[in-house]
């Protein structure tokens, strides 16, 4: 291998590593416990932190996922916040046959975020300020609704990558 | 960069490979080929293999896309499995809408799986134990149960990271 300013390369000159993009910390946060949630206006699924590594040279690459069940509204605003910056493209998988499994699923980066304790917010606030409700449960256990439920939980998958 | 004791640094000292978290191999299973299922207790939709490069001090962190059409039982506890560890959490996005385009999607964390060959199942088991299936065709064809359908693949991205 060769070691230059921002790669490592092979000795055919092809690069193998490079400064920008890699990875420095993979993780992932869980939570099985089941939540049962009220109509609210400014609800929260789940608060989390991550320890970042690094200052603004890294960014944060987040996969986060909340399972529910026994949906209510289909739309009502759903957030995540990561440092205290929040992105609403946290997209609420609504059903019309409410005892399915429901979930909000997302991918998205932050930059710039110093290193340190960040915590992470996930919850709903819809635009018009009303009060509702996604689902009536996270995280269910099983047979919650349904004898044929297997429990299952929320997972938050962490990338910290070199910018 | 510099090699390190510690690792590779960029040259302002920054690690960019560490010892904890750093990704070991990055892996896509791709399934082709439409699976025609009938209802039971324990099915199997799709089965592959992932080849664990480090022992009990590599995770593996999977996020699937497994597609499906032809919908049937919205609860019947989807799961996937590696080398006999099974999570739930990879949950059936189920629509009441009989043709439309259904996936079981999410992210998970295995930990403790020794190196070597691991068998990589997804599969339903419904917790009463009842006979059910989630929908009748997975990777379904090109306008199967809807003309406009395209013909779809699953996928089981692997990252094997440093625990």
């Amino acid at each position: 291998m060769i070691l230059t300013g921002t790669t490592v390369t092979d000795n055919s000159g092809k690069i193998i590593l490079r400064e920008s993009g890699s990875v420095v910390n993979a993780t992932v946060l869980s939570r099985d416990t089941e939540v049962s949630l009220s109509s609210s206006s400014n609800g929260v699924h789940w608060t989390t932190s991550y320890t970042k590594l690094y200052g603004s040279s890294t960014n944060l690459i987040v996969l986060p996922k909340i399972s529910m069940c026994n949906c209510y509204n289909g739309n009502c605003g759903h957030y995540i916040s990561v440092g205290g910056v929040e992105k609403y493209g946290f997209d609420y998988v609504y059903d019309s046959w409410c005892q399915s499994d429901n979930r909000v699923h997302f991918t998205a980066t932050w930059t710039g975020l110093p290193a340190g304790a960040t915590s992470i917010v996930m919850g709903w606030r819809p635009a018009d300020g009303g009060s509702n409700l996604p689902s009536y449960y996270e995280n269910p256990v099983q047979g919650r609704t349904d004898n044929r439920r297997r429990a299952n939980g929320s997972r938050v998958v962490i990338w910290e990558v070199v910018a | 960069m510099k090699l390190t004791s510690a690792g590779i640094e960029t040259n302002a000292g920054q690690p960019i490979i560490r010892s904890n978290g750093s990704l070991i191999n990055a892996s896509v299973i791709t399934f082709t080929g439409e699976v025609s299922h009938s209802s039971s207790a324990n099915g199997t939709m799709l089965t592959g293999s992932y080849t664990k490069i480090g022992g009990t001090e590599t995770n593996l962190i999977v996020v699937a896309c497994i597609n499906g059409n032809g919908r049937s039982a919205g609860v019947c506890g989807t799961y996937l499995e590696i080398g006999g560890v099974r999570s739930y959490t990879f949950t059936y996005m189920y629509d009441n809408w009989s043709t439309a385009d259904q996936a079981i999607e999410g992210h998970d964390i295995f930990t403790g799986l020794t190196s070597g060959s691991k068998t990589v199942t997804v599969g339903w088991s419904a917790a009463d134990g009842g006979s059910n299936q989630p929908w009748s065709y997975t990777n379904p064809i090109g306008g199967r149960t809807d003309s406009r359908h395209r013909a779809q693949n699953s996928y089981i991205a692997i990252f094997e990271v440093r625990a």
